[in-house]
């Protein structure tokens, strides 16, 4: 086994940091004796935006890209088990043919099984289907005690602890994933303008219970009356019938776009507001109407973003932050409202916002409440940047809300605390499995779990 | 360019050391197109993971996952023998098995360059002279063999493994002259650096392809009959310069 010192960070670039790290290619028995370390830190793909991958001073941050290895697939039920650094493009590129789909879906098909389950992920399907802890059949998770196998039937604490459970609990070695029957490739999209957020509230509770897939893009830039304009996207998967014929002979063919790559160094005064600006509203008057209806492949409608293979880099060696937080629904409003203020008041850019509607999460750590979801991605070139972002957690905080850990870089432990009462019931189902705290991150360092 | 698929009956292959990175890679572009493949390799429990993983991503047909040590040369016979029971209309190969250790622990730990030089030169040695009888008296197949840029040129921070790897080439290319009037293709394939296992964890590489492109590459190559190839393409005009450095000065460089 290979040991050697790493420069890593998460997606957002911030913070960087060397990391003692190594490979696992096959499964293991037993952690404990896998090496003499104080602790161990997972990491799949690094698709977290902040610490929650990176490794502590005494931590050995072991990267599971290497355990790619599949281990069954039932096509007629659709279940589908595999090695946790299977990514979710591996899991579409074998199922799609078959007639089957990832249950949940990221914003980016470039991430681990395990870093998805970890992360108790979500996609723009949240407020119907939940996020993919509910579709997860079993894990096999190598405590400090050795190999678990849990499920819905079977120590269900460690299963419910570990979904969303940011690799505190273990290291999930395999996953076993019920999957979503498809007959097509394509996704029946529904796009509707709206003024502000205010509106984009409103039709999305008025009309995403028609439909699996709900989200809206809004407008950072945008002043005054026209805050947080935006689309609402609305989808749901075509069936046969809806396809041409032109498609009807492959109904399930999938081919990706060519992914395009920035140089390795991008000058970060090349995204600010202007550009942005320009960008943002070319795309809000693009859509001619007020309401238009596409055939998407599920590329474009999933993961658009996946074209640009590393577009973190746009935005410059120090790095962003993408501040996601989820308000319940009574003071989403409300809360979302001050939150833009707040960032207005301080001139605080955010290029784009992204919202939807999210119902509970039934883990024990769990980040959606029944409400709206925001998240922001904000440039940390500015120096007040996280004194802004202090108050935007009071003003979360106030509202009853929380914010998404995955995501996160620079929340305080107290403030975590307060947010998510269900912690202390969680890190004792932690603790019950890993008495002596061998799984570790920056994150769990720095919010003191 | 002509891609004429010779091999349409879709007939067994073997993969030699089924595990690798590079391995994995090829042995999918191989059952994508249909063929049937033996896996062998040194831990049979990695080679039968690696087999179903084949079969779910794209029903490939595994006729068998074989045992096979490349250190231990006495059982090769027997390994052969095992292996053309199961696929006796075997008529491709594809070789990627090898070590590569520290060069300075190299240099201080005879048993890591004992290593070095029995897993990629004897082991491929005594396997591919069983293998090259086979296909010369089937007068067609191919034999496509995993070697490196690392054996176009002696570099001081890499030439123990670079040198097993040259020795690979002159032996390839031997038995390439010996097996042309039998038609069968003796590939080699001079790889970059690649992702894999290998070189996780190692610094200096100027950047690493991912596995599946040298797969397409090998795999367009073998439909070519391309005698030598070198994966990812650039590596080819890169060693052209390299190669072309004189010796006088090459020695003086810190590489
Ligand atoms: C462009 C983009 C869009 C995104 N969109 C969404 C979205 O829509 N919804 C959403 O929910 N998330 C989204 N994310 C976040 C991403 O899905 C999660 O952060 C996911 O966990 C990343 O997976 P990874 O394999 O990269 O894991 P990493 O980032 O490497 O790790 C994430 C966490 O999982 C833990 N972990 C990883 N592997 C294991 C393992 N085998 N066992 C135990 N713990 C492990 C790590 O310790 C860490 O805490 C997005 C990210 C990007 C970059
Ligand atoms: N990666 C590169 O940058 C690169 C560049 C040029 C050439 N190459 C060559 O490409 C080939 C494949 O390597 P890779 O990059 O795919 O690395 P890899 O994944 O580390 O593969 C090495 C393979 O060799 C096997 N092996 C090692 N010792 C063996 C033995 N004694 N008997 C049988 N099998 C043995 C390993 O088996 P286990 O899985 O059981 O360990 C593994 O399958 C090698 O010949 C390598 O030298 C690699």
């Amino acid at each position: 086994m290979k040991i050697y010192e790493q420069s890593l960070s998460g997606w957002g670039r911030y913070p960087v940091l060397n990391c003692k790290t190594t490979d696992v290619f096959y499964p293991l028995n037993d952690i404990t004796s896998f090496h003499e370390q104080h602790s161990f830190t997972l990491r799949g793909l690094g698709r977290s935006y902040g610490d929650a991958s990176l490794g502590t001073d005494n931590s050995l941050v072991i990267q599971t890209q290497g355990l790619n290895k599949m281990l069954s697939f039932d096509k007629k039920s659709g279940v589908i088990s595999a090695l946790a650094g299977v990514t979710l493009e591996e899991i579409i590129e074998t199922v799609v043919p078959h007639g089957w789909f990832l249950p949940v879906c990221p914003g980016t098909r470039f991430v681990t099984l395990g870093g998805a389950v970890a992360s108790n992920i979500h996609g723009k399907n949240h407020h119907h289907t939940g996020a993919i802890n509910r579709f997860v059949q079993e894990l096999e998770i190598i405590t400090e005690k050795g190999p678990c196998i849990c499920s819905p039937s079977k120590n269900t604490d460690l299963l419910n602890a570990t979904c969303g459970g940011l690799g505190q609990t273990g290291f999930i070695q395999s996953v076993t994933l019920n999957l979503k029957k498809i007959e097509t490739a394509y996704i029946k999209a529904r796009l509707i303008k709206v003024k502000n957020f205010e509106e984009a509230i409103h039709v999305s509770k008025d009309l995403d219970s028609q439909y699996e897939h709900a989200v809206a893009w809004l407008d950072g830039i945008a002043k005054g009356s026209h805050m947080g304009r935006g689309i609402l996207m609305l989808g749901n998967h075509a069936e046969l019938c809806n396809l041409p014929d032109s498609k009807k002979k492959h109904p399930l063919k999938n081919e990706w776009k060519r992914i395009w790559t920035l140089p390795p160094v991008f000058p970060e005064w090349l995204l600010n507001s202007t550009h942005v600006g320009l960008f943002n509203s070319a795309y809000y008057h693009k859509m001619i109407g007020n309401e238009q209806n596409h055939l998407l492949n599920f590329e474009t409608w999933f993961f658009p973003l996946d074209i640009l293979s590393n577009w973190n880099r746009l935005y410059g060696k120090k790095g962003f932050i993408q501040y996601q937080f989820v308000i319940p629904a009574e003071n989403a409003e409300k809360g979302i409202k001050q939150v833009l203020e707040c960032l207005a008041k301080n001139k605080l850019p955010y290029f784009l916002a992204v919202l939807k509607r999210v119902r509970e999460d039934n883990v024990s750590l769990p980040f959606a409440v029944p409400g709206f979801t925001l998240a922001l991605d904000i440039s940390l070139k500015y120096s007040h940047v996280f004194n802004v972002l202090n108050e935007l957690d009071s003003l979360v905080l106030d509202n009853g809300g929380r914010l998404y850990l995955t995501k996160d870089a620079r929340l305080s432990p107290a403030t975590f605390r307060k947010m998510v009462p269900e912690y202390e019931s969680w890190v004792h189902v932690v603790r019950k499995y890993n008495p002596n705290k061998k799984f570790a991150s920056l994150l769990s360092k720095r919010l003191e779990m | 360019m002509k891609t004429n698929d010779n091999f349409s009956n879709k007939p067994p292959i073997l993969i030699i050391g089924a595990t690798s990175g590079i391995a994995h890679a090829f042995s999918l572009e191989a059952a994508k197109k249909g063929h049937p493949l033996i896996l062998a390799g040194r831990d049979l429990k990695k080679i039968q993971l690696t087999a179903t993983d084949l079969e779910i991503r794209t029903d490939a047909n595994i006729m068998a996952c074989l045992s096979f040590d490349a250190l231990k040369h006495e059982d090769h016979f027997t390994f052969m023998t095992k292996v053309l029971q199961h696929a006796p209309e075997l008529e491709g190969c594809f070789v990627a098995c090898g070590v590569m250790f520290d060069q300075k622990q190299c240099e201080s730990d005879f048993s890591l360059t004992l290593e070095t030089i029995t897993c990629n030169y004897l082991g491929m040695v005594s396997i591919l002279n069983l293998l090259a009888n086979h296909f010369e008296k089937k007068k067609k197949g191919f034999i496509s063999c995993v070697t490196s840029v690392a054996g176009d040129r002696g570099r001081q921070s890499n030439y123990i493994y670079g040198s097993s790897k040259a020795a690979m080439n002159a032996y390839l290319e031997g038995l390439r002259n010996r097996l042309f009037s039998s038609h069968v293709l003796v590939q080699t394939v001079k790889a970059g650096p690649t992702d894999t296992p290998m070189t996780k964890g190692m610094k200096n590489l100027p950047f690493l392809a991912p596995p599946e492109t040298l797969a397409k590459d090998i795999w367009k190559a073998i439909l070519q009959k391309k005698d030598i190839v070198y994966t990812p393409r650039i590596w080819q005009y890169l060693m052209l310069i390299i190669n072309h450095i004189p010796e006088w000065f090459f020695k003086r460089m810190k590489l």
